[in-house]
C-alpha cells in the first residue's frame, strides 16, 4: 500500500510542471470555496453577534401588520398606532415582560454654538438603558420624571459629542434641537458601528419631549424585555392578546422576538454561505475535469510501461491504484494548498478591510478537503479504469 | 523425459482485422519438459512472438487445450494470468522493455513488488540477480545511461528474480551486435545449466543453434521439431 502511494508520488514528481498545474485548478477551486465560505460564516456570525448585543429575550413591536394573511384587507382598515397608553397597558398587565420600552424617532438638527449637525433623535423612557442594553456613560440617563415632565434634556452618543463639542465638557451645556433648547445630562457609551449604522450618532430626549419637538403621539415602535428565555414566545402571546384588547380586537400591530430575528437571519445566511459555497463548488469540478484530462494523457503516454508491468505480474487492480492514488494526491495536495491559500487570505482581509467580517470554520475545511480528495478518486476513475483495462499485448505493442 | 511445464494440444489463434479474419497459429501441439531449453525459430511474421505472448499467459487461444504446470490455463480469471506472469514466468523481449523513469534496482524489484515482498528483501534479491548478470554496480542508474547489451542484461535479472518456472525470451538478441548477443546467450546457457528452464524466439541461425530443441514454424504452423544431438534436451 505504502510502496503504491510512494510509486504515485514519484511519477507526481517526475512531472513537477505538469503535476503543479493539474492542482491549480484544484487549488483554486478549494481556495474560493474556504473563502467565500468564511466570508459568509463571518457574516453570520457578525450579524448573530450584533442582534444579541442589542438585548437578551427582546421583543419588538411595530404598528401594522406585516404578514400577510389570505384575505384582503377590510375597507375600514386604517393601521391604527401604537400609543403611549398601549406601552403603560403592557407595562401594567403583562406577567411575562420584565419591562417595556417606548420609542419615538426622528431626525432633529442639533445646533451648539455655530456647528449643526442632523441628528437621528430618539425619545425613550428610562428603561430603554436595560432593554435596549445601550448605557449612559458619563452623567445621567433621561429619568421617568423628565418624561413625565417633558423636560427638555438630552443626552447624547459620541460621534455627536465629538463633531460637536471637540473637547469640550458637554455636560450642563444647552444645545437647541430643531429650534428647541435642550440641556446636556448625559454622554452614552461608545459602541460603534453596527449594520453600517453608527450608533453613536444619536440623541436620546425624553418620549414626551419627543412627541412634541416632532408632533406626534405615534411609537415609533415598542421594544419589550421578556423575563427569560423561555417566555419570549408566551409574552409575544401576551403582548399580541393585550393589544388586541385595546385595538377594537384587531392586530394591526406586529410582533417579532429576537430570536425568531435572528433564527431567520441565520437561515437566509445560511442558504446565502452554501449557495455560493457550492457556486465556487463548481470551479473545484473544473479542476476535477483538468485531473481527468491529465490522467487520460498520462496513461496514453504509460501504455508501454502498463503492459510491461503487467507482463511482470501486476494485477489490473494494481495498475487502477495506481493511477488512483496519482489523481487522489493530486488532487489531495490541491486541496491542501488551496484551504491554506484560502484560509490565509480570509485571516488576511480583516487586517486590511477590519469591516469585512470573515470566519474560517472547520467544517468548511473539511468538507472543502474531503470533496477535493473526492474530486481525484471521481475524475482519476476513468483514467484508471482505462488503464488497469489495457490488454497487455496491445499496450506492449505500443511505441 | 523430464516433467513437462508446458503442453499445448491443437491451439488456433486468429485476429480479426476488420471482418477479415486472419489466422496467425494454425493446430500447434508443443511440450516443454523442465529444464528444457527450446528455441522456436521462423521468419518474421509466422506467429512467434504471438506464441510466445500465449505461452506467457499474456494472451489467450481461440481454441486448444493449454497447460502451464499441471495446470489449464483457459479458464482462468485476468487475475489468475497475472499472478502466474509474476510468480512463474519471466519474460525478455527484444526492445528490452525495462521502464526508463525508474532506476535500474526499481526495474529489477518491480515483480517482487507485484509479488508483495517486503521492501528489504526485495532490494536483496534484486541485487542478487543483477550480481549473476555482472550488473551489481549500476544499481541507481537509469536504463538510459546503459548500452543496449547492458539493458539486456537488466532485464534478463528482473526476469529472474522471482525464480521462475520459465524464461520467455523473445529475440532477446535482436537488437544488439553479434558480439554483445553472444555475451547474453552465455548468460542463458549459464542459467540452462543451473537447471532454469528456457524458450528462445528468434529468426536467427546462430541463436538457434544454442537450444537442445528447435521447434520451426511457418505461417502459424509448426513445421518441424528436432531434438539436438548435443547434451541439451
Ligand atoms: N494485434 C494484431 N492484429 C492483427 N494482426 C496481428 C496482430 N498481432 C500480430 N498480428 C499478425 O500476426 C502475424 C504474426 O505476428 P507475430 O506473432 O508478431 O510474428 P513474429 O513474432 O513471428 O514476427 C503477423 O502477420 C502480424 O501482422
Ligand atoms: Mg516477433
Amino acid at each position: 500500500m505504502l510502496d503504491i502511494i510512494f510509486m504515485a508520488l514519484e511519477s507526481i514528481m517526475l512531472n513537477k510542471v505538469r503535476s503543479f498545474l493539474t492542482m491549480l485548478g484544484v487549488m483554486i477551486g478549494v481556495a474560493s470555496v474556504i473563502l467565500l465560505v468564511s466570508l459568509g460564516e463571518g457574516t453570520r456570525e457578525y450579524v448573530s453577534r450584533e442582534l444579541m448585543g442589542i438585548g437578551t429575550n427582546l421583543l419588538v413591536i411595530t404598528p401594522g401588520k406585516t404578514e400577510t394573511t389570505g384575505h384582503a384587507p377590510p375597507q375600514s382598515s386604517t393601521s391604527r398606532k401604537l400609543t403611549y397608553d398601549d406601552t403603560m397597558h403592557l407595562k401594567r398587565n403583562a406577567f411575562t415582560l420584565k419591562d417595556v420600552a417606548p420609542i419615538v424617532i426622528g431626525t432633529a438638527k442639533v445646533k451648539y454654538g455655530n456647528r449643526s449637525r442632523n441628528v437621528l433623535t430618539l425619545g425613550i423612557t428610562n428603561s430603554f438603558q436595560d432593554v435596549r442594553n445601550l448605557h449612559v456613560e458619563i452623567g445621567s440617563f433621561v429619568s421617568d420624571e423628565d418624561v413625565e415632565f417633558h423636560r427638555k434634556v438630552a443626552v447624547i452618543g459620541r460621534t455627536v459629542k465629538k463633531e460637536l463639542f471637540e473637547d469640550e465638557n458637554p455636560l450642563g451645556k444647552m444645545v437647541w434641537l430643531s429650534g428647541v433648547k435642550y440641556r446636556i445630562v448625559g454622554i452614552m457609551e461608545k459602541k460603534g458601528v453596527s449594520f453600517g449604522f453608527d450608533i453613536d450618532d444619536l440623541v436620546f430626549i425624553p418620549l414626551k419631549s419627543a412627541q412634541d419637538l416632532f408632533d406626534t403621539d405615534r411609537m415609533t415602535e415598542i421594544l419589550a424585555e421578556a423575563i427569560n428565555a423561555e417566555t419570549v414566545e408566551t409574552a409575544k402571546e401576551e403582548i399580541i392578546q393585550i393589544l388586541k384588547k385595546r385595538h377594537d380586537n384587531k392586530e394591526d400591530f406586529s410582533v417579532v422576538t429576537q430570536a425568531s430575528l435572528l433564527s431567520a437571519l441565520n437561515t437566509i445566511l445560511k442558504v446565502l454561505t452554501y449557495v455560493i459555497g457550492a457556486i465556487a463548488g463548481i470551479s473545484l469540478v473544473v479542476g476535477g475535469i483538468g485531473i481527468m484530462n491529465i490522467m487520460l494523457v498520462s496513461v496514453q503516454e504509460r501504455t508501454k510501461e502498463i503492459g510491461i508491468r503487467k507482463a511482470i505480474g501486476a494485477q489490473n487492480s494494481d495498475i487502477l491504484k495506481q493511477f488512483l492514488f496519482e489523481s487522489t494526491i493530486i488532487s489531495s495536495f490541491g486541496g491542501i494548498i488551496g484551504i491554506m491559500s484560502g484560509a490565509g487570505i480570509a485571516y488576511a482581509i480583516p487586517v486590511f478591510f477590519p469591516v469585512v467580517p470573515v470566519k474560517v470554520s472547520l467544517w468548511s475545511v473539511i468538507l472543502a478537503f474531503s470533496f477535493s480528495a473526492a474530486v481525484g478518486i471521481f475524475f482519476g476513475a476513468f483514467p484508471a479504469q482505462k488503464a488497469a483495462k489495457l490488454d497487455p499485448v496491445e499496450a506492449l505493442r505500443y511505441e | 523425459m523430464g516433467e513437462t511445464i508446458i503442453e499445448i494440444k491443437s491451439l488456433f489463434k486468429s485476429y480479426h482485422i476488420g471482418h477479415a479474419e486472419v489466422p496467425v497459429l494454425r493446430n500447434i501441439n508443443l511440450a516443454v519438459n523442465k529444464n528444457a531449453y527450446m528455441v522456436i525459430k521462423g521468419p518474421s511474421g509466422s506467429g512467434k512472438s504471438t506464441l510466445m505472448h500465449i505461452i506467457g499467459c499474456l494472451d489467450r487461444s481461440d481454441s486448444g487445450s493449454y497447460c502451464f504446470d499441471g495446470h489449464s490455463v483457459e479458464g482462468l480469471s485476468d487475475s489468475d494470468l497475472a499472478e502466474i506472469r509474476g510468480g512463474k514466468i519471466g519474460f525478455v523481449f527484444q526492445s528490452f522493455n525495462l521502464i526508463p523513469r525508474l532506476s535500474i534496482l526499481k526495474n529489477v524489484e518491480m515483480p517482487l513488488f507485484y509479488l508483495g515482498i517486503p521492501g528489504r528483501e526485495r532490494s536483496n534479491l534484486a541485487k542478487n540477480a543483477l550480481s549473476r548478470v555482472g550488473l551489481e554496480h549500476r544499481l541507481t542508474h537509469s536504463p538510459a545511461e546503459l548500452s543496449g547489451g547492458e539493458k539486456q542484461r537488466v532485464a534478463i535479472a528482473r526476469a529472474i528474480v522471482t525464480n521462475p518456472s520459465i524464461i520467455l525470451a523473445d529475440e532477446p538478441t535482436g537488437n544488439l551486435d553479434s558480439k554483445t548477443g553472444e555475451e547474453i546467450l552465455k548468460i542463458f546457457d549459464e542459467i540452462y545449466r543451473e537447471g532454469g528452464t528456457i524458450v528462445v524466439v528468434t529468426h536467427e541461425e546462430r541463436v538457434a543453434e544454442r537450444g537442445g530443441r528447435i521447434v520451426t514454424i511457418l505461417d502459424g504452423e509448426i513445421i518441424s521439431n528436432i531434438v539436438m544431438t548435443s547434451t541439451k534436451t
